[in-house]
């Protein structure tokens, strides 16, 4: 195992160097750092050129740019030689571009990436289990749709609709019956499909939808509860013990009292909490918050490990997630009891979702809620275009993989015996098809920080992307070799994490 | 088991109804109270932003680079935007006028001839003009000025790739002019300082301003005891000779704080370093994101008029159309397209502005006077059939309507002499194509032209495809001779085997270096084997003369040679764009450096 692993960085280590040549000379050859001197005007046009030259070393033959490259980055990972990436054409340090851009990049990479894993592989298995279904269509079809678009038009779209045209709307905040009608026939049929019913059910919960959606959405217009959100005690609870039962239903199966009625408790300890936590959360940092969700888990486990029963575990689990998400609830509600002064602060002027930049310039909420708020606002559309994206090659990776377990004998053995669909779907089928889609994930997160260079660039966003970008329209070697370094150390690491991930999960493969 | 089902199947109805819609709740159960007025309904909200809430007066300008560096004048800090946040932050002795007009600040101080012969400029810096901690801004400033703008103490010199001596202060300027200056002399009241010359030189008052470094904060940080340390050192310190240089240690650490210590993409924690003499103070700098300035107080001049002026750097172009429109921008001065300008033309119902005018830059094709060329009728014989205003239309005419070509060599449209050079030279013979005239001219022959040009950009791609086919029609056998990036250059420089080259150059707008550097018979920029004895002194004139009538008089008659000798022709100026919000007041379009912040003092919300 340990000699795999040397051997398997060994090669990486290779493949890093051959294509760290390839990039520096391919990037020498193919740009030219004086194009915009030489056809100067300007009457010290031969002394800019010359300290260009020297800024760069023009002047030294190539391969001896390159070793003088290879050797500071070197330094970076031999102990006892110093670290040295360079600096860029305006003389800033490559390293220093490179911390910044790695925080930004991750701030808009790392939300996206997990909603659309976990969302992408809900709506894959969803998908394979109503096969050639309406529902299987329709998510197919909008899956591609997305895919193909170029993000840089979905991008223009979203800030044209999700900014522009959303924060006209709120300044009114009214919802018309029409539209209205239009989103409960759309929730209506999109959950019909998914649970796949007989059309005399379907129709009625289509019916039922559009009344509901008729319903609250006036309600909420009328209330303005979109310029002063707020969940409440109420809703948590009502919200909480819908959880609790979706829930119970597919990790331990509704009959399973125990499991139910703690996952009822943890929403009975959360709406309880409700008040009291308020003032702790007023002084929150978001540490704090890290700090309460592992007491969530905990209190779960206890909660779950004292219903006893025959099967603890399941209990375990299924407060803990009703716990997790509860605590989700509440924090939720404290975030949207700030909205209101959010949107009336007079850097943000009443209009919150934002097409550009990372953060309001010049806005400091002073809480972690205002500007975890201003964080969200820059955030939303960057985000839905990744997911967007990103939701079709997870979804159609775990509907494949899905469907080949379902077609497994030992998922026929397991029906065969009488299991209810629940533990063949979630315990037998389920969990093999995670094998595969790890080693998906972990490749893909290695190439997440190359990934989101047009969508950085199209929201203004100045991370490892734009980087790259300017370091290659300025002819500027040194940061377009610190992107490299870094994005390729990242895919060569989770390549080789992939494969012994691999190993780990699927006992029958053997690393050697 | 069905009940189990249908309890399941109403749940996740309920769920997904009330996520995708999300539930009212009794706002009067919470404790906490989010906001001052909560229920009130945000009468701020509206699209046209208002003074906000605060009755705080700010506006924010979005620009295209992010900001490196307080001193632009260095190499390193010679960018766009680093100069034009400077506008804001550092005070100025003169500034140039959207009609590329000088105008000395005198609220400021001065800057006088007290001498033709020798020439002798007198800077002068008014009492009331100070850093931002109060310390006045002074002679030591001014030499400090003259010392990198000059680089007097310089030794450096390159022979056959060999180089010796130093060259201290690296000033991205040209030091044409002060670098024939002598030591100069400080004035008794210590706030000015006179520069004498040794030859004349044209361009006089426009050749040295304020630094946007503090000489205080310069002497301290290179461990001098004080500013009038500084001064001594420039007194005392010989004037650089590249012959016999000698190290000047204190000199190198004096000119080392200089080039590095005010380069930041972030406020560093030494407030010294980012000192401001202008209306506008530096406040808080996002690295990469955004920049904030506040009204100096301690600024000599008239108080700008806002509170506080933000910069948002946004790279693409409709990022920055979509950010006018959903009020994270107030300015935008984006590179435009028929596009850009088309969209922009559809936000002004929805309460913004949208100005035009010629930028600095314009395209030209120069003949290499060499090869079919190296005969004055072949020239003008194929400067009657480049199409000149069909390039016009095509170009520019989707985004200005109207447009005509430039038809100067030395002067751009925006310029007040303009008009009187249009009309001495004889650039109205060749508005119109005249085939007939071309092939009268070619008498028979079809001499084979290659044109030189970027054919990664699409205004020099249709220029080359119109006068193609042009000219074709006259006798002219056109090859392309299109090159890409990175390459065209080279070759332009170089000398290929092109007979003409289609390609742009950016005016400075004021200034008089345009006509040694490019057209001389030795400019450095001169790439087209041009060589007139007669311009050539002209040039050598202008350089000298200091009454401005007279250079532009100069300059017209250069201009008038250029197009007798049928140098090439000017094509086109770019167009230039700037859209606010209409309560953004005093935006005034400005095609020069540094655009809408030529004014920032003046702009404010109303």
């Amino acid at each position: 195992m340990l000699m795999y692993v040397l051997r398997r960085f060994g090669v990486a280590l290779l493949v890093m160097l051959a294509t760290s040549a390839v990039v520096y000379f391919l990037l020498a050859v193919g740009t030219d750092p004086l194009e915009e001197l030489r056809a100067s005007s300007d009457p010290n046009r031969e002394e800019l050129i010359r300290e260009r030259i020297a800024v760069l070393n023009l002047d030294k033959p190539l391969p001896q740019r390159y070793l003088m490259w290879l050797q500071g980055a070197a330094g970076c990972a031999v102990p006892g030689m110093t670290c040295d990436l360079g600096q860029t054409i305006d003389q800033a340090s490559v390293a220093g571009a490179l911390q910044s851009g790695l925080v930004q990049t991750l701030r808009m990479v790392v939300l996206a990436s997990f909603l659309s894993m976990s969302l992408g592989t809900c709506l894959g298995v969803v998908t394979s289990l109503r096969q050639y279904s309406l529902f299987d269509y329709g998510s197919t079809f909008m899956a591609f749709l997305f895919f193909s678009l170029p993000i840089f038009w979905l991008a223009v779209l979203l800030k044209q609709f999700g900014a522009v045209k959303f924060n006209d709307f709120l300044q009114h905040a009214t919802i018309g019956i029409p539209v209205s009608i239009g989103i409960g026939l759309v929730v209506g049929l999109v959950v019909a499909g998914a649970l796949g019913r007989p059309l005399k059910q379907s129709a009625l919960i289509v019916g039922v939808s559009v009344v509901a959606h008729v319903a609250i959405l006036q309600a909420i217009s009328a209330t303005g509860w979109l310029k002063t959100p707020s969940l409440g005690m109420h809703f948590i609870s009502l919200l909480g013990a819908a959880t609790a039962v979706g829930v119970t239903s597919v990790i331990a199966g509704l009959r399973n009292r125990r499991a139910l009625f703690s996952s009822l408790t943890m929403v009975a300890i959360g709406a309880a909490i409700y008040l009291p936590i308020q003032q702790l959360l007023n002084i929150s940092t978001f540490g704090t918050l890290v700090i309460l969700f592992f007491v969530t888990i905990a209190v779960g486990l206890v909660v779950g490990h004292l219903f006893g029963g025959y099967d603890r575990g399941q209990n375990r689990a299924v407060a803990a997630v009703t716990g997790v998400v509860v605590g989700g609830l509440i924090t939720v509600d404290k975030f949207m009891l700030h909205w209101e002064q959010y949107t009336n602060h007079p850097n943000i002027k009443g209009r919150p979702i934002a097409t550009t930049g990372a953060q309001t310039p010049n806005f400091n909420g002073g809480s972690l809620w205002m500007n975890g708020l201003d964080l969200f606002t820059h955030v939303a559309l960057p985000t839905t275009a990744l997911v967007l994206i990103g939701l079709a090659m997870y979804s159609r990776y775990a509907r494949a993989t899905m469907l080949e377990t379902l077609s497994q004998d030992y998922v026929r053995t397991a029906r065969a015996k009488g299991l209810s669909e629940r533990v063949v779907v979630v315990k037998h089928a389920f969990r093999n098809t995670l094998v595969p889609i790890s080693t998906v994930i972990a490749m893909t997160i290695g190439g997440l920080l190359g990934g989101a260079v047009i969508t950085e660039r199209i929201f203004s966003w100045s991370g490892m992307g734009s980087l790259f970008m300017s370091g290659l329209t300025n002819a500027d070697p040194n940061p377009v070799m610190g992107f490299w370094l870094v994005t390729s150390l990242m895919a060569m690491t989770f390549i080789i994490i992939a494969d012994l991930l691999y190993a780990v999960l699927d006992p029958r493969v053997k690393v050697s | 088991m069905k009940h189990t089902k249908n309890t399941a199947l109403l749940a996740a109805l309920a769920l997904t109804a009330c996520m995708s819609t999300a539930c009212t709740a009794d706002r009067s159960s919470e404790t906490s109270k989010p906001s001052a007025d909560s229920g009130k309904v945000a009468d701020t909200a509206t699209a046209s932003a208002a003074p906000a809430k605060d009755g705080k007066k700010s506006i924010t300008i979005a620009e295209t680079n992010a900001f490196t560096s307080m001193n632009s004048d260095s190499k390193t800090g010679n960018k766009d935007i680093n100069s034009k946040v400077g506008a804001a932050m550092f005070a100025s002795l003169f500034t140039v006028t959207p009609e590329l007009k000088v105008k000395i600040n005198t609220e400021i101080g001065n800057i006088e001839k007290i001498s033709d012969s020798p020439l002798k400029v007198k800077y002068s810096v008014k009492e009331t003009t100070k850093w931002s901690d109060g310390n006045p801004v002074d002679a030591g400033d001014l030499m400090l000025a003259w010392a990198f703008n000059s680089g007097y103490y310089d030794s450096y010199k390159k022979v056959k790739g060999k180089e010796t001596g130093t060259q201290y202060f690296k000033y991205a300027g040209s030091k044409d002019g002060l670098k024939d200056s002598l030591l100069p002399v400080i004035g008794e009241d210590g706030r000015s300082i006179t520069v004498e010359y040794t030859k004349p030189f044209a361009d006089w008052q426009i050749t040295m301003n304020l630094p946007s470094t503090p000489a205080h904060v310069v002497a301290k940080r290179a461990k001098l005891a004080d500013e009038n340390a500084l001064i001594e050192l420039f007194k005392k310190t010989p004037k650089g000779n590249p012959e016999a240089p000698v190290e000047e240690p204190q000199m190198a650490a004096v000119a080392k704080v200089w080039n590095e210590d005010f380069n930041f993409k972030s406020l560093p924690d030494d407030k010294e370093l980012y000192l401001a003499s202008g209306p506008f103070i530096a406040k808080e700098i996002v690295k990469d994101q955004s920049m904030t300035m506040v009204r100096n107080d301690k600024f000599g001049g008239t108080p700008a008029k806002l509170d506080e002026v933000t910069v948002r750097y946004i790279s693409d172009v409709n990022t920055a159309i979509t950010a006018l429109e959903n009020g994270e921008a107030d300015v935008i001065a984006p590179q435009p397209s028929a596009d850009t300008l088309t969209r922009l033309d559809k936000l002004k119902p929805k309460g913004f502005n949208v100005h035009r005018g010629d930028e600095m830059a314009y395209d030209h094709i120069d003949l290499t006077i060499d090869g079919p060329f190296k005969d004055k009728a072949v020239r003008e014989a194929f400067m009657h059939c480049v199409p000149r205003q069909q390039i016009v239309d095509l170009v520019v005419g989707p985004m200005k309507p109207g447009s005509k070509p430039l038809n100067s060599q030395l002067f751009v449209s925006s310029v007040p002499g303009y008009d009187k050079a249009i009309a001495a030279n004889s650039s109205s013979d060749f508005n119109a194509v005249n085939i007939e005239k071309s092939k009268e001219l070619l008498n028979g022959k079809t001499p084979a032209v290659k044109i030189l040009y970027f054919n990664g950009n699409p205004n020099r791609l249709n220029s080359f495809t119109l006068i193609r086919e042009s000219c074709k029609k006259a006798g002219f056998d056109i090859q392309d001779g299109g090159q890409p990036k990175g390459e065209w250059t080279k070759t332009l420089v170089a000398g290929g085997d092109h007979h003409a080259s289609i390609f742009g150059w950016v005016s400075g707008g004021v200034g008089n270096s345009a006509l040694g550097q490019i057209f001389k018979s030795t400019g450095g920029s001169n790439f087209t084997k041009f060589n007139s004895p007669a311009l050539d002194q002209l040039a050598e004139k202008l350089a000298e003369t200091l009454d401005p009538a007279e250079q532009d008089r100069i300059k017209t008659e250069a201009d008038k040679i250029l197009f007798e000798e049928r140098y090439g022709l000017p094509l086109f100026q770019s167009v230039g764009v700037v859209a606010h919000k209409e309560n953004v007041k005093g935006i005034q379009y400005m095609p020069a450096s540094p655009g809408v912040w030529w004014n920032i003092d003046k702009l404010t919300v109303g």
